[in-house]
């Protein structure tokens, strides 16, 4: 994504592999996937782009890209807003190929380590010259219990996309005119010292759809970090047919590397071994926000405290694929710091180092 | 891209900046009932002599989080006792509690007391708590204090916001971070901000020391 590389991204996420997919009625195909990731948090903002490409010597090969958007709001700290466009290039097996793009807006209320969504998604997808559109509606909700996650999702999905699952189905499967599918999806992640797992399974019952309402599929996925910024990953299983991506039912097996690079910023010029950063904000009503970020594999406990806490540790959030806290600040000379695991408090890499008189030592900032 | 688009949905999580509690001017309840004589004994002596109680109360509740051993934490008190009493008799007449606080800082990382008076005298009626942050920011990472003092000092007499002083600190630190020695760096920053400073006027002969009013 060059556009996003040459706007100083606070992030970049690289992974590269290749894989094997089926899809229904069709041999196995090799591909080579290469997929970047770039992302910003600014103070209420945080801006995510990402591209990948599945390079393959027939109609498998596609081109994806997205844009999300979400914004913190203001008054209601425990709201948010995303929205975003996605969109993709591909060729289906037995078709011309084509094109398909897609908006999506969702509300989210998270309260401490939980929440929920209610969204909304449209979507048309164009092969042969004829548009076809889809759209969704989702609810769910999400958790968190020490280092066990799971996400319950509702998707209920209504399209004229019958020739994708024409292509991707068996033609005894193929639907007539507008079908609607519905979709249970339950995602359950555990994470262990430096090793990520997650299992996704979905059941979809359809109408309109004229044979084989029911379906279920099932996906497993592991990342083992062999650094905090760099790690293998193996998913494979069952992808549903996906109307409102075009995205055709199929089986695959993939394996990758992904680097996570963190981008040199003005305000970030060295990175210690927690890959611990600060960034001040002045806030116009005085003081300022401060975001800690740690670049730390998510099977890990991270805390930051400081002034701002009376040295009370304060859990931080995995967002995305670091961790991260946020905390408004005072004027005046204040200290933060950081730890991964229980381990040995540190001083954010970017701040200026102060020892204390109990031997421990944290970043200073001062807060205009 | 369905399975990295499940986890963009279920792993974006709020950044919102995080409600946490105030510091609270009491001693942790977890101390035990030495340490707590002994901060008690230090606030005593404080309050006679009208310390900010507050901050010594914070410094107990520091040692404690940090789980340091009692006597530390009795010590790192009473040091902080001594360094507010030095800070307030050095910004005297009227700081506020704020700038006695962020003096205390810059003497615990090495700023002699007399640098923190010549800072008074250049802004004798205004907040010197960001000033002295910067200070203690500069000292810190390693620059003289006397160096770092004269440079803070001048611009401050030369009219330098607070918002400019920050911008200096900022910049020096991420030049030391790219490589920089300090001092050439906080040079060489400084210059850049007295360059945006209004001239100091020069002494004219011609002008009248007691201008008459209109």
């Amino acid at each position: 994504m060059k556009v996003a590389a040459a706007q100083a991204p606070d992030e970049i996420r690289v992974e590269a592999g290749a894989a094997q997919v089926r899809q229904a009625g069709n041999r196995t195909r090799s591909a080579a996937l290469l997929g970047v990731t770039w992302r910003r948090t600014e103070a209420r903002f945080a801006t995510t782009v990402s591209g990948s490409v599945t390079a393959a010597h027939d109609s498998t090969g596609t081109a994806q890209g997205l844009l999300a958007l979400r914004y913190q709001l203001p008054r209601l700290p425990k709201w948010r807003v995303e929205g975003g466009v996605a969109g993709a290039m591909f060729g289906l097996n037995a078709l011309t190929g084509g094109g398909n793009g897609a908006t999506f807006v969702r509300v989210q209320r998270g309260n401490g380590p939980g929440g929920m969504w209610a969204g909304t998604a449209g979507s048309i997808t164009n092969r042969s010259g004829h548009n076809m559109q889809s759209s969704t509606f989702d609810v769910g909700a999400w958790g968190e219990y020490r280092r066990t996650s799971a996400t319950l999702a509702a998707v209920s999905t209504r399209s004229r996309d019958a020739d994708l699952l024409a292509a991707s189905s068996l033609p005894s499967r193929r639907p007539v005119g507008a079908y609607t599918v519905r979709d249970a999806t339950l995602t359950v992640q555990q994470t262990f010292a430096a090793l990520d797992l997650a299992a996704i399974g979905t059941i979809r019952s359809g109408e309109g759809i004229a044979t084989k309402v029911n379906d279920r599929s099932f996906m497993l996925a592991a990342a083992f970090y062999l650094s905090p910024v760099m790690a293998l990953t193996v998913s494979g299983g069952r992808q549903l047919a996906d109307p409102l991506r075009a995205l055709p039912d199929a089986r695959f097996v993939s394996a990758s590397v992904r680097l996570l690079l963190l981008r040199r910023d003005p305000a970030v010029l060295q990175i210690d071994r927690y890959g611990a950063i600060a960034l001040t904000r002045r806030d116009p009503e005085g003081g300022a926000t401060l975001t800690i970020r740690v670049l730390a594999n998510s099977a890990a406990r991270v805390e930051a405290y400081g002034t701002f806490s009376g040295w009370q540790p304060v859990r931080m959030n995995w967002v995305l694929d670091a961790w991260e806290l946020q905390v408004h600040l005072p004027p005046g000379p204040q200290r933060v710091a950081v730890r991964i695991n229980g381990s040995q408090w540190r001083a954010p890499a970017n701040l200026t180092k102060v020892t204390d008189e109990f031997g421990g030592e944290a970043g200073l900032v001062v807060v205009p | 891209m369905t399975f990295r688009q499940w986890f963009l949905i279920s792993l974006v999580s709020g950044t919102a900046a995080t409600a946490l509690p105030a510091q609270a001017a009491r001693l942790d309840a977890s101390a035990d009932l030495g340490l707590r004589r002994a901060v008690e004994h230090e606030l005593v002596a404080a309050r006679a002599i009208g310390l900010p109680e507050g901050l010594l109360i914070a410094k107990a509740n520091e040692g404690i989080a940090k789980r340091a051993a009692p006597k530390r934490i009795t010590d790192a008190v009473a040091a902080l006792g001594k360094r507010l009493q030095v800070a307030r008799d050095q910004l005297a007449p009227n700081p506020s509690e704020d700038e006695i606080a962020a003096g205390a800082d810059a003497l615990y990382v090495g700023v002699p007391a007399p640098l923190l008076k010549k800072m008074r005298a250049a802004w004798p009626n205004r907040s010197l708590a960001l000033p002295l942050g910067v200070l203690t920011e500069l000292v810190a990472k390693g620059l003289p204090a006397s160096r770092a003092a004269q440079v803070v000092t001048d611009l401050m007499a030369r009219g330098a916001s607070n918002v400019q002083l920050y911008a200096l600190a900022q910049s020096v630190q991420g030049d030391v971070a790219a490589g920089w020695a300090p001092e050439a760096a906080l040079d060489l920053r400084a210059r850049g901000v007295m360059s945006l400073l209004p001239p100091v006027p020069a002494a004219s002969a011609f002008a009248n020391p007691n201008p008459r009013r209109p």
